[in-house]
């Protein structure tokens, strides 16, 4: 075992090498230099993890080969995650990346406590890997890295990361609103026969399945404050003609879904948006899923997952956790900018200004975004 | 938008808790050999605060899971409650020989955590030997659900 466990390591050494050196050999845009940087502290501290491998090897007479053995799986499995997805964005790295580079690092550099934390993204649907101690991982599909319209879906992905940053606070405030919506959703009266024992269960379940469905709520919300109307129409844009879907799923499709029912997530945009003032663009939104929903035939059910009566609390839960978070916010004079674009214009500036300019000439847009990227990037 | 986002902080979650444990348990390994070695009693004990921080954490969830599969498991993401939840059955059905994880009360896997006693050692180490196999299967669902399955 010992003799297997020294060339597994060795094996590992080797390839951290080849990976250390590749990094150092990469062309890639100024912005993703942190990432670099990241990458190498975080290959010497897997060549360190190796070192220590192999000098426990050698302590005769001391059984720890069980946690040598785990050590080598822990830094194995680090090399799969780092060559399946960190290294990728710094590899193949293109000067067509700086548009979302320059969001997403705009993003970062907005709050205290991501201003430090290196940015990259990879090709995919829209997510990301936020964990509050490495560099976020944002997921952006080709098609829209290089378009204006669509980057606003990454201040959701933010949102993950201002979570994260504040856990245990929001955990908290997350809990009590699951313990809110337990027990409206109690019965008046209690049985104890199999069919409310069932119906006991799907309580428990819906419940548990809110911690997911709040950090998803607020990080709408945190698309809002950050970016202003422009998120919401994105949002209302890119999701409403996927199909039946975003409209309705039956309960044991939302209890399997970390996400709520699109329908319902348009629903509190439009109510948070009435709330911000922009009781139009709220308009706009529902008005638009309304009429599509009934083109398909599909009618507003959560088959018990949510009532009208959670609203207030849920909405009091998501300022609290926009209080607790400290998300920028979108300016009145971001959201309706329609001056010279130039380097120094904010995101929301630009990005609220894409979404009026295809509202209103959505036959000339695309030459005007062309033209407004490059002057944002010179 | 995909749900990566909560596999990847589970997977580095348990990567760091994993790591904790291994640095604790050689370390108790060697000092029970007399072996002195700095470095790796600064790790030991960095290791032996995020363990006892987060049985801290789980310690509610557990409680939850353990006394009532009715109530929800509150505040707590899907992989956490699950890991909770797979705690619970494991001391469950436990065998009596099984270490203080399993078999005792959960709080007193913190006390030995906490104990400076070379008496509390053995079962120190049994406690962190099972913390282990119980976070190993626990890792395998987020590692497929990340790099795929081999």
């Amino acid at each position: 075992m010992q003799k297997q466990l020294r060339t597994q390591n060795e094996d590992l050494q080797r390839k951290v090498a080849a990976i250390m050196q590749s990094i150092g050999a990469a062309s890639v845009p100024q912005q993703l230099e942190p990432y670099r940087r990241w990458l190498q502290d975080l290959v010497r501290g897997l060549d360190l993890q190796i070192e220590r491998n192999l000098i426990n090897l050698t302590r005769l007479g001391v059984d720890i080969l069980p946690e040598v053995l785990d050590q080598t799986s822990i830094v194995t499995r680090e090399v799969f995650l780092l060559t399946d997805r960190y290294l990728g964005p710094l590899l193949r790295a293109q000067t067509t990346d700086s548009l979302s580079l320059k969001l997403l690092a705009w993003m970062h550099s907005e709050h205290a406590k991501t201003c430090d934390l290196p940015v990259a993204f990879a090709d995919g649907s829209f997510g990301s890997w936020p964990v509050e101690s490495l560099p976020t991982l944002y997921v952006i599909p080709p098609g829209d890295q290089e378009r204006l319209l669509h980057l606003p879906l990454c201040f959701h992905e933010f949102g993950h990361l201002l979570y994260a940053c504040h856990r245990s606070e929001m955990d908290d405030l997350v809990k009590d609103l699951q313990e809110v919506i337990a027990r409206r959703l109690e019965p008046v009266s209690r049985r104890d026969d199999k069919q409310a024992q069932r119906e006991q269960q799907k309580r428990k379940q819906i419940a548990e399945r809110w911690y997911d469905w709040t950090q998803e709520f607020f990080c709408d919300a945190v698309g809002l404050t950050m970016c202003g109307p422009a998120f919401a129409h994105s949002f209302s844009f890119y999701f409403r003609a996927i199909g039946q879907d975003a409209y309705q799923r039956s309960f044991a499709e939302q209890m399997h879904s970390s996400h709520p029912v699109t329908w319902l997530r348009v629903r509190l945009l439009a109510d948070r948006a009435r709330t911000m003032g922009w009781k139009d663009l709220a308009d706009e939104i529902e008005n638009d899923w309304q009429n599509i929903a009934a083109m398909l035939g599909v009618d507003e059910d959560y088959f018990g997952c949510y009532d009208d009566a959670f609203l207030p609390d849920l909405q009091k839960t998501i300022d609290d956790m926009l209080t607790e978070s400290d998300p920028r916010h979108a300016s009145a004079a971001e959201i309706s900018f329609n001056g010279a674009i130039n380097n120094s214009v904010t995101a929301p500036a630009i990005l609220n200004f894409a979404w009026r300019m295809l509202e209103s000439e959505s036959s000339t847009y695309a030459q005007w975004e062309k033209r407004a990227v490059r002057e944002w990037m010179t | 938008m995909n749900s990566d986002w909560m596999a990847i902080q589970s997977f580095h979650r348990s990567q760091e808790l994993l790591t904790a444990i291994n640095e604790l348990s050689i370390h108790l390994k060697l000092e029970a050999a007399g072996i002195a070695d700095a470095q790796q009693t600064e790790r030991a004990e960095a290791g032996k605060k995020r363990l006892v921080d987060f049985l801290i954490r789980l310690q509610p969830l557990l409680e939850t899971a353990e006394q009532n599969d009715r109530e929800p498991v509150t505040g707590a993401d899907a992989r956490l409650r699950q890991l909770a939840q797979r705690l619970a059955e494991f001391r469950r059905v436990s065998t009596r020989g099984g270490s203080p994880l399993l078999r005792k009360s959960f709080g007193k896997m913190i006390e030995l955590l906490e104990s400076e006693k070379p008496e509390d050692r053995a079962s120190l180490l049994l406690g962190l030997r099972d913390l282990r196999r119980l976070l190993d299967e626990h890792l395998e669902t987020d590692t497929r659900a990340l790099v795929g399955g081999f």
